[in-house]
């Protein structure tokens, strides 16, 4: 196994790379859609597309989704996605259908009341959103979002659907060589907890954050 | 509203650039004198990452060997699964496979394979861990029992034909090791290139011979080409056969401890 | 002053208010009593265009409410919700402080404004705190100091009293009399007829939408007929 750790250090890399990638693209979608979904400003038929939106992205499995973004959408297109480009892409549409009802449910539990007095107090939209909205329900959803954001860590062992060597394939490459599953599987595992616990530090300090004078 | 509609706008503009940038025809990456060639690593000894985190094994030698003698530029892609590598090759997005496929009567039907190792494979052998029950003299003994098998491959076609056995499914030929070998399942049923590596990695490992109907016999190891493309197929075959005649293939074979 | 000429406002196919016209003045508490439902809290936030007007007209000295941005109409009127409405996710200082900020103030003017009103107000020693760790009657002290800090002219306030113990509906009675000396214009809408009776110089009645009756000074309470059979049931 040490004799592996550069190829091993290079998986998790791509893991964490594209974790980052697909994990802040989810999120920027997810809040935009949110907003613009949102009991206060959406309009019916806004809605209605965005939860159409929201239905194809989480209901095709992102396994497939990837195989469609690599080969099915560049053929019709005409243009060549990179393989990297097209499972990132795939699993940061799949994972913003659940980032976008998670926020829309966080922006809705905001009392009707929060939006009126920035109102009469004469905040802009934008300030309102950034100053008064989203802090509080990123407050509500913040562990809702965390659990989305840790599941999005894990799915990026699904980038190895089309060749790109991330650490679950590490991994496999390295059993097929030395035939020892049980030594690879536990360090993939101990490798992803470790992420998973650093995650989780991050999103028990917002978390305590956003307590706002609660003990 | 007004900035979330121009940052939705940017974010289309941005994908739109994007999609710009990457467009480029189809076969752009390929020209006549490179050759594209789907592999999915993570099979050794045929084709794996070492540790300095280079593709090598049986089939990157030989592939690299082909395209020299061809006098092609080498370009490997790596996409990871049998389906992802199929529909490549439909696709144009590549020009061949090389992969340790078998080459099966159902196979020739779809594509091309040029033969570049292996004889016809009459049998194939069903693993066990540590003894084979007594009771168990051929497959037909094997009523109710739990064999592993690699979903869509030439094992779990010849596997289906016998119904009174359990199939377990495994996603890797490389799991069918680990059940046997803690009990989740009584055998494997592999490629004798796989079994003959896990059986030089764990002596304990027992084999009986399953005899293939003629419909099921594999006629070696080929590389996949579409129909279509006369002109690669006899390049490819060309250079296969003078490596053969070179005996390139067979140290090739020797290195990598594959065939008899 | 205040004037609003013949508002009419439905919601959903209702008409919650009809034909409505009233006025509030200078330096006078105008207070607005009736039953539950009767519209009162509908016509303060026609003041602050918290809901649609479908008919009709408001004027502030002389200039149409609808005339004016949203940003200008906020340093006209403050609103002072029956459930204050604080800024959970701010503290004391940050909700009276972020208001300006928004409006353009930097921070040092804005925090020495937010600091005076909320000593006005007996809330500086709070201004760390956050809403949720006041009492409903320092709560509504903070709102109130929210809306002072953009220094309106008119003050609006929806049933002020409604979470309030007799103590700190006393403080509030002194504190709105403290604004009315200086010449704000304050408008209340109230059941609580303890609280109206010690605050008012004038009232309005409204009884299903309409403007039933007009008590122009506490001199003739007396005579007006449908507030005293209400103070009276």
């Amino acid at each position: 196994m040490i004799a592996y750790i550069s190829v091993i250090m290079k998986g998790i890399t791509v893991t964490l790379g594209a974790w980052l990638l697909t994990s802040c693209a989810s999120l920027l979608i997810g809040t935009l859609l949110g907003i613009i979904s949102c009991r206060y400003l959406g309009s019916a038929k806004l809605i209605s597309i965005i939860r159409m939106y929201t239905f194809v992205a989480k209901g095709i499995p992102a396994y497939v989704q990837i195989l469609i973004a690599y080969f099915i959408v560049p053929a019709l297109l005409g243009v060549n996605i990179p393989a990297f480009a097209a499972a990132c892409g795939a699993l940061a549409f799949c994972s913003s259908g659940y980032t976008t009802e998670i926020m829309r449910a966080g922006i809705n539990a905001i009392p009707r009341g929060q939006w009126d007095a920035c109102a009469t107090l004469g905040y802009p939209l934008s300030a309102q959103l950034k100053r008064i909205i989203l802090p509080q329900a990123f407050k509500t959803i913040a562990p809702a979002l965390g659990g989305e954001l840790e599941q999005l860590l894990k799915s990026t062992s699904l980038l190895a659907t089309i060749g790109i060597t991330e650490l679950t394939r590490t991994g496999m490459n390295i059993i097929s060589r030395e035939l020892n599953p049980v030594p690879v599987y536990l360090t993939i595992a101990g490798l992803y907890l470790v992420f998973s616990a650093m995650l989780g530090a991050v999103l028990m300090y917002s978390e305590r954050r956003f307590l706002y004078g609660q003990r | 509203m007004k900035v979330i509609k121009y940052l939705l706008l940017a974010i289309v503009c941005i994908l739109a650039g994007s999609f710009y940038f990457f467009r480029t025809k189809s076969k752009s990456k390929k020209d006549g004198n490179t050759l594209v060639v789907g592999i999915a690593a993570g099979y050794a000894p045929w084709v794996s990452i070492n540790a300095q985190g280079d593709y090598e094994g049986f089939d990157i030698d030989v592939i690299n060997a082909v395209a020299n003698t061809m006098n092609k530029k080498l370009v490997l892609q790596d996409l990871g699964s049998m389906s992802a590598l199929l529909m490549a090759l439909d696709q144009n997005k590549i020009d061949a496979i090389i992969w340790g496929m078998s080459i099966t009567q159902d196979r020739l039907e779809r594509m091309a394979m040029v033969r570049y190792q292996g004889d016809t494979v009459k049998s194939f052998p069903l693993l066990f861990w540590g003894k084979i029950p007594n009771n168990i003299i051929t497959i037909n003994d094997m009523k109710n029992m739990t064999v592993c098998v690699e979903p869509s491959s030439s094992q779990d076609t010849v596997l289906s034909k016998y119904p009174f056995i359990n199939t377990m499914p495994v996603e890797k030929i490389d799991d069918a090791l680990l059940n046997i070998q803690y009990g989740k399942a009584d055998a494997a049923f592999v490629e004798p290139a796989i079994a003959k590596k896990f059986k030089n990695k764990y002596p304990e490992i027992q084999s009986l011979d399953v005899p293939l109907a003629p419909e099921n016999q594999e006629f070696g190891v080929g590389i996949c080409i579409r129909p279509a493309d006369k002109e690669l197929i006899k390049g490819v075959q060309n250079a296969v056969d003078a490596l053969l005649q070179n005996n390139v293939i067979q140290e090739f074979e020797a290195k990598w401890g594959i065939g008899s | 002053m205040v004037n609003v000429k013949n508002l009419t406002v439905s919601i959903n196919n209702q008409t919650i208010l009809n034909d409505v016209s009233c006025s509030l003045l200078p330096g006078r508490i105008t207070c607005f009593i009736g039953k539950s439902g009767a519209g009162k809290t509908t016509l303060l936030k026609a003041l602050v265009d918290l809901v649609y007007i479908t008919e009709g007209e408001i004027v502030i000295n002389n200039t149409q409410l609808n005339s004016l941005s949203y940003s200008k109409r906020s340093e006209e009127i403050g609103y002072v919700f029956q459930d204050f409405n604080l800024f959970s996710n701010l503290t004391v200082l940050q909700n009276c402080m972020d208001p300006l900020r928004v409006h353009g103030l930097n921070v040092n003017d804005a925090k020495k404004r937010a600091l005076d009103t909320l000593e006005q107000l007996g809330m500086k020693d709070y201004r760390d705190k956050y809403p949720s760790e006041l009492s409903g009657g320092q709560q509504q002290r903070v709102a109130i100091a929210r809306s002072l800090c953009l220094n309106p002219r008119v003050l609006l306030l929806d049933e002020p009293t409604a979470s309030l113990d007799p103590i700190n509906t006393a403080q509030l009675v002194t504190i709105l009399r403290a604004l009315r000396a200086n010449k704000l214009i304050i408008g209340i809408s109230s059941q609580d007829m303890n609280f109206v009776k010690k605050i008012f110089d004038r009232v309005y009645y409204i009884e299903q939408g309409k403007i039933v009756e007009l008590c122009d000074g506490i001199e003739y309470v007396n005579q007006c007929k449908a507030i005293q059979q209400f103070i009276h049931e």
